[in-house]
């Protein structure tokens, strides 16, 4: 009773000193009316508790900023935050930026109908309080208030003139414990954000809150009439970034035509031109509307790259203002250096730079690669030159390039070779056309790797590329190998990062006949030119070949080490995905096989199958070598169907590449010994478990079973029931057999008898 | 009058901890004036609210704002907090209210007032920096003159004031609280993050507070900006900083000064160090040095770093931001004054100040004259730096001197894989040019292919003497060329020749001031002394390498292997068995970094330390290091006699198999060369970084060898080892001795 007294008394003398303030006219109290309402729930709308709550929970900040562009349901989630919170919201929407006296007046009657519930409006008097004293009113009026109260400052961006700024910064300062100011609005308001972050009194929503998640986005297409499939949804999500504007354009797209007509993910590309024309590139000025149609063709953008590209100096303080006033101009990094376009919207710039300077976009693109070629990656190079059409410049990134480094995207490398497949353009560029031929046959197209094979040798003279790619590709066997990949060290230039692959050649060939020792010295060189070119590729490449030579001639340590580093290599570069992880995988199979580690074994395997398929004929010996070793690590497990699969296609390979000497040997007695396999076992697939790999190499020591059994901490009846088990599996029947039988199948080394 | 200026620490950071500070101003009751001086986002605020919960008087706090830059504001609020802190202000309200009051006298009234505190009190006055008018500064000047024992008035502001003097307030009644005393430590970062909701390890706390430099406004901005800010600042991977925290000095530094300040630290925050006459040559301007002491003194995060204030320095996450606008901006520019900045360093003879700047260009054109004289300064980590800015195949292809020296010496900065494209560049210049040195590029060429020892042992000594004969006299490359004609010769057997080229190596390094060369010279010959029976000797050059070496700080330098080898020889040769385990200790620690990519050494330091570890019957180490020099010789092939002795090695191993060998056969060898790591004081993840394996693979290993040992920790583990004679006794001692060195 006390309490409530209490606080009505400042409170009345507080609105009549605010009543006095206000020169409001007549005029004035319709839209003060629309402008002090929550705005009602608009059907059709999707509930967003998830970010409700989060609000909700987040109590302890003074401060929430809202800020996304135009279409994004901000009003919208704030309304419904106000309905599902028990504190009353003050509501004020600014709709121009006046006097700093009446927008504090208009706050206060906010707050006035949110703690009181409708007023009665405000008297013309005219008064003369300093903006101190409106704060202070302001302040004391969300005091005498019983519960914590809300005040929403929605469109805050129009709110322009310093002092309202500094009025509504202030009264956040005076905000009693657990009340809010939260803002709302396209732009960041010039408020001092930065100190209310530091003093940890700011929540912030953005574009990454406020997007629909895929979920959402059916919801809302559903609401709006239109049944899609849910990848279609995705699609659509995707290609709007979550944008529920974009939704909605795309959803009256596609309800006024037939749902077969129309691609969802470009669904009403024709409606939002409009609505970006409209809402936004109008309100702009000339020259930033020059500037976002020449940025949009950029995937990313920075200062100096703009500046190039747009010939427009000060890019990047150009850059900074348009992300802070939301026009679709996102962030990528967080060190406010590289921005980039929401994609609907870069759309809709692109198809404006063609009505507004149509033809310039080539020039533009040959630009960005330019810069990109000097300060980028290469890889964006490439893109734009080829989508600029720039086959020369093309020409000269690819032959910059680092060794096999493209092979990792498959999906981009066509587009780029595509541009330059002309036989008559390529036989000029024997560098290119090699390099394209090899990327081609490592991204499993082995016919355009031939066809641009032929045209590297249509050159004038045979020179270094075509040598090296003669040596990779080796149709003819392990002598033609050896030669051109000789010939390829004397002729590259000694500082090329290509000696790296032409080594890996020559120690190919080397290895192919029989020559280990050779072939590992070279391999060292190869990884460490390639290392130092960069060339992951390679270098794993070279290092995974040497592991399994190593492991041939049953020198297990080595072996381990280098898979490993191998594998260190695939992982430290972004060549998960290129067929040149092959060799990486096959070496730490094999290794995981010796440890007994089958999970790793099999997730190895699994990945290499996926791969396999762009390993083709094209670079014949190579593959051939690669299934092998897949082939033994298959049989190792038992899993006979799975090494007849890749015997299979090792003859397949045979029938095209009829010379490759010494595998097609190893290859026959891979295949007796599967299928002597596949007859001894009873039909069952007969895997070692890790336990029993683990007991192979002690099987082949002078030790006793009692002996391995406290090696391995069991008992020697298990040592005893494991054995027994592994000799049926390798289809023998006792220890001696089984030794000969496991080093056959690559199991354990002969060498390893002599370390125990 | 707004009642949140009057709340205390309405602007607090609840996440900040200062208990060590609170206590410090809580104690210093007899200080009438507390000042606490330091730049935004320091925690001033917070540190005086926290102090304020604990007190019992009566206080008065004023936070003070934009607004109240105004005398008439300033002494109102003024009165308001002193009668909150238990002054009879109501004269002084009476003498304001009352029109045409002279300010002075309102002011000497609010004085009185203070003075006539009858119990104590606390007045608090929150960023005087903001009061700029003569009359403000006055009354607050007057004020502080007036403080009565026992009670307390204390400023905060961000700028020096000139408010108060210690000479006339008195040392004892004056607690001056600066920049140095608000910086968090790592604990207190630690704690900050946590409260962020960021939980970092210790090491990642350490290098984000090492980044913020205890600015606890850094931290907490990086905090909320999460994870990714927090991994691009330990990767040091990004130029710029974060969003957050680039608003924030936006925000807080940069736009409160003009446009024209705000231009000229765009501009020198190129630098990292500044000083007057550098920037009036950077930006062809004259006074630049009266321009930043001024800037020194209104903000704080530009500060001194001599006491003579020439030299200065910003905040390096405010230069980082300053740097890339300014390389967004124009790169032009940027490059321009980097370039004139060079040209002044150059022009007083600061060649490393000068390579400090990073034109890349120009560091290239530097460092042939620099590299050198860095090297045996111990200053491995910087030129190492100098090296990286660079690595590049045209500058690489255009300054082959500096090639030359960069594959000669990144292997002995532990980088093996930068040496050979280092290398490849250099072997392709012109041989005629001209060397720094005055000697043809040939004779460097020479030089370096004896370094590398590609093609063998006679083929080094070809080179090194060839090398020998061309370079230019005096050339600060002879030291090197002996040396490897040396090692040359201990390699092709011709024990004799290759002790007196030792010497003569050691001579000329010495005489050139070239601290490594002398100290592995001297150990070499102490080794050779040794195999000679000559104990003395070896004794006295084993301890001249070791004294060299330790006193120009190179205790971690790849070449000071061998000067720990010979000395734990020595050791082991004068009975000291205890004293040679601490030397096998310390080379151990050294042992990645000597690589293929240094034959000669690799071989020689394995050999030694094998005899030391088989004399110390400790054969699985010895086995494992047999290992690894087979393995460097399948790289580099024709080592000569390395053979010979290697099968003799081998011979002495197998002839004394100890008992403990079934149990170092289990441990693999990756195992068997992480056990004397283990005993060592680095943390997993160092060790991976010295064995260039991933922390993971490391600790894999080490649960092997505690299971294989059967142990449970780390400790048994070398406990255990040590029983079974897999480790030498005090490895773990020497490694501890040697990370106090």
């Amino acid at each position: 009773m006390t309490s409530a007294v209490a606080a009505e008394r400042p409170r009345r003398r507080a609105r009549r000193r605010i009543n006095r303030v206000v020169e409001a006219p007549a005029q004035h109290d319709a839209l003060l009316e629309a402008n002090l309402t929550v705005p009602q729930h608009s059907t059709g709308s999707v509930p967003r508790t998830g970010l409700v709550n989060q609000l909700r929970a987040a109590r302890s900040a003074r401060l929430v900023l809202v800020s996304a562009p135009a279409g994004y349901g901000k009003t919208t989630l704030v309304a419904e935050w106000a309905r599902r919170d028990g504190r009353p919201f003050a509501w004020f929407s600014v709709d121009a930026s006046g006097e700093p006296i009446a927008f504090a007046a208009h706050l206060g009657a906010a707050i006035e109908r949110a703690v009181e519930g409708p007023s009665d409006g405000f008297g013309p008097e005219a008064g003369n309080v300093s903006p101190d004293e409106s704060i202070a009113l302001l302040g004391r009026l969300v005091a005498s208030s019983r519960s914590p109260v809300v005040v929403v400052v929605d469109d805050v961006d129009r709110l322009q003139d310093s002092a309202s700024i500094r009025l509504l910064a202030r009264f956040v300062d005076e905000l009693p414990p657990l009340s809010q100011v939260v803002l709302v609005g396209r732009a960041r308001p010039l408020l001092p954000l930065a100190r209310f972050r530091a003093q940890g009194a700011l929540v912030e929503l953005d574009v990454a809150d406020l997007g629909f998640a895929d979920r959402e986005a059916a919801a809302l297409l559903r609401a709006a009439g239109v049944d899609l499939p849910r990848e279609d949804v995705e699609a659509l999500n995707a290609a709007v970034e979550g944008w529920p504007a974009g939704l909605h354009l795309a959803a009256s797209a596609l309800n006024s035509c037939s749902p077969n007509g129309i691609d969802p993910a470009r669904g009403g590309d024709d409606l939002m031109l409009e609505y970006f024309r409209t809402e936004l590139l109008s309100s702009l000025a000339p020259d930033d509307v020059t500037f976002l149609t020449r940025a949009s063709v950029l995937e990313g953008m920075c200062g100096t790259l703009c500046d190039l590209v747009t010939e427009m100096p000060g890019s990047a303080e150009r850059l900074a203002g348009l992300e802070g006033s939301n026009l679709f101009v996102r962030p990528m990094d967080r060190e406010g250096r590289w921005y980039r376009l929401h994609s609907a919207f870069r759309r809709v710039l692109a198809l404006e730079l063609e009505r507004l300077e149509p033809g310039v976009a080539g020039t533009l693109r040959r630009r960005a690669a330019t810069w990109c070629a000097e300060y980028g990656s290469d890889d964006l190079a490439l893109e734009y030159a080829s989508s600029a059409g720039d086959r020369e410049r093309l020409v000269e990134l690819l032959e910059r390039s680092v060794p096999f480094s493209l092979t990792a995207q498959p999906a981009h490398v066509g587009r780029w070779l595509d541009a330059l497949d002309d036989a008559t353009f390529l036989s000029r560029h024997p560098a290119a056309s090699a390099i394209g031929a090899l990327t081609l046959a490592l991204t499993g197209h082995p016919d355009g790797a031939e066809r641009w094979a032929v045209a590297t040798e249509q050159g004038h003279s045979p020179g270094p590329w075509h040598a090296l790619l003669h040596s990779l590709m080796s149709p003819h066997g392990a002598d033609d190998m050896r030669t051109h990949a000789a010939r390829a060290l004397d002729t590259l230039p000694l500082g090329s990062a290509w000696r790296a692959p032409a080594l890996l050649a020559l120690a190919c060939a080397n290895a192919l006949e029989g020559d280990s020792w050779s072939a590992d010295a070279l391999l060292g060189e190869a990884a460490d030119t390639a290392a130092s070119a960069g060339a992951a590729a390679v270098e794993s490449t070279a290092l995974a070949y040497g592991s399994l030579l190593a492991a041939d001639r049953g020198d297990w340590p080595r072996a381990d080490a280098l898979a490993e580093a191998a594998r260190r290599v695939v992982q430290g570069s972004q060549i998960e995905d290129s067929a040149t992880t092959l060799f990486s995988l096959a070496a730490s199979a094999r290794a995981a096989l010796r440890k007994g580690d089958c999970v790793t074994v099999w997730a190895d395997l699994e990945r290499a199958r996926a791969l396999l398929p762009r390993l083709t004929h094209a670079i014949g010996s190579f593959s051939v070598f690669l299934r092998i070793e897949l082939v033994r690590v298959h049989l190792a497990l038992g899993d006979a169907n799975g090494a007849l699969l890749l015997l299979d296609e090792v003859d397949e390979i045979f029938s095209r590449r009829p010379r490759l000497g010494v595998l097609r040997e190893d290859s026959k007695a891979l295949r007796g010994q599967v299928e002597a396999n596949v007859r001894r076992s009873t039909g069952r697939p007969a895997t070692l478990t890790a336990a029993e790999l683990r007991l192979l190499p002690l099987l082949t020591t002078h030790l006793s079973f009692r002996e391995i059994a406290s090696l391995l901490y069991v008992s020697r009846n298990t040592v005893k029931t494991q054995a027994i088990s592994v000799y049926r599996k390798l289809g023998v029947s006792s220890r001696g057999e089984a030794i000969v039988r496991a080093s056959e199948l690559g199991l354990v080394a002969g060498a390893a008898a002599e370390k125990w | 009058m707004l009642d949140s200026k009057l709340r205390p620490g309405e602007r607090r950071s609840p996440a900040l901890p200062r208990a060590t500070l609170v206590d410090r101003i809580h104690s210093a009751r007899r200080a009438r004036i507390t000042l606490v001086e330091a730049p935004a986002g320091y925690g001033k605020t917070t540190v005086l609210a926290n102090w304020v919960d604990r007190l019992s008087c009566p206080v008065g706090w004023y936070s003070i704002d934009e607004t109240d830059n105004d005398p008439a504001v300033l002494l109102a609020y003024l009165a308001c907090v002193l009668g909150r802190a238990g002054a009879d202000v109501a004269q002084a309200i009476e003498c304001m209210s009352s029109p045409g009051t002279r300010l002075a006298a309102m002011i000497a009234e609010l004085g009185d007032a203070l003075e006539s505190l009858g119990a104590p009190g606390v007045v608090v006055l929150d960023g005087v920096h903001l009061l700029e008018e003569r009359a403000c500064v006055d009354a607050l000047r007057m004020l502080c003159g007036r403080v009565p024992a026992g009670s307390r008035l204390v400023l905060s502001t961000r700028s020096a004031h000139g408010l108060v003097d210690a000479h006339v307030h008195g040392a004892r009644a004056l607690l001056r609280l600066g920049t140095e005393d608000l910086r968090l430590s790592d604990a207190e970062a630690d704690e900050l993050l946590r409260n962020a909701g960021l939980d970092l390890e210790d090491e990642d706390v350490r290098v984000l507070n090492a980044r913020c430099e205890g600015w606890a406004a850094g931290l907490f901005l990086t905090a909320l900006a999460g994870m990714p800010a927090v991994v691009s600042i330990r990767q040091n991977a990004t130029v710029g900083v974060d969003r957050f925290v680039a608003d924030y000095f936006r925000l807080e530094v940069l736009d409160p000064l003009g446009a024209e300040d705000r231009e000229f630290l765009r501009q020198v925050a190129v630098l990292d160090r500044i000083s007057g006459p550098l920037c009036d040559m950077m930006l062809e301007a004259s006074r630049s040095g009266a321009r930043l002491r001024e800037l020194a003194r209104s903000n704080l995060f530009l500060v001194e770093i001599d006491a003579e204030r020439e030299w200065f320095r910003l905040h390096p996450m405010l230069r980082d931001l300053l740097r890339a606008e300014l390389d967004d901006n124009d790169v032009v520019a940027a490059s321009t004054l980097r370039a004139r900045a060079t040209d002044w360093y150059e022009a007083v003879g600061d060649t490393d100040g000068a390579i400090g700047i990073g034109d890349r260009d120009r560091v290239a054109a530097l460092l042939p004259n620099a590299a050198l004289p860095a090297f045996w300064a111990g200053r491995s980590a910087m030129l190492g730096q100098w090296f990286a800015s660079i690595d590049d195949a045209r500058l690489l292809a255009e300054n082959p001197a500096a090639a030359i020296l960069g594959a000669a010496l990144l292997p002995l900065l532990g980088r093996p894989d930068a040496a050979e494209r280092w290398g490849r560049a250099a072997l392709q210049c012109d041989p005629n040019s001209v060397m720094p040195d005055g000697s043809p590029a040939a004779a460097w060429i020479a030089n370096l292919r004896a370094f590398l020892c590609l093609d063998g042992a006679e083929s080094m000594r070809d080179d090194a003497e060839l090398s020998l004969a061309t370079l230019a006299d005096g050339s600060s490359m002879a030291a090197n060329a002996q040396c490897l004609l040396g090692y040359a010769y201990l390699l092709l057997g011709d024990d004799e020749r290759a002790a007196a080229w030792f010497d003569e190596a050691a001579g000329t390094a010495a005489s050139l001031g070239a601290n490594v060369g002398a100290s592995e010279s001297l150990a070499a010959g102490s080794l050779l002394a040794l195999a000679a029976g000559d104990v003395r000797r070896a004794g006295e050059l084993a301890d001249r390498a070791h004294r060299i070496a330790h006193e120009a700080h190179l205790d971690d330098y790849t070449t000071t292997a061998l000067v720990h080898v010979a000395c734990g020889r020595v050791a082991l040769a004068e009975g000291r068995r205890k004293a040679a385990g601490d030397w096998i200790g310390r080379a151990d620690l050294l042992l990645p970094r000597v690589t293929y990519a240094l034959p000669w050494l690799a071989v020689s330091v394995r050999q030694e330390l094998a005899h030391l570890e088989l004399a110390l019957d400790n054969s699985a180490r010895a086995r494992v290091l047999l290992d690894e020099i087979d393995a460097i010789m399948v790289r580099r092939p024709g080592l000569g006699v390395a053979g010979e002795r290697m099968a003799r090695l081998r011979h002495d191993l197998d002839a004394g198999r100890s008992a403990a060998d079934g149990w170092a056969s289990e441990l693999t060898p990756a195992e068997l060369r992480l056990l004397p790591l283990l005993s060592g004081y680095l943390s997993f993840r160092e060790i991976g970084e010295r064995l260039d394996i991933s922390r993971n693979t490391v600790k894999t290993q080490a649960i092997s060898v505690y299971r294989k040992l059967d142990v449970a920790s780390r400790s048994d583990a070398v406990a255990r080892a040590r029983e079974l004679g897999l480790l030498s006794p005090d490895a773990a001692r020497s490694a501890w001795t040697a990370a106090q060195a």
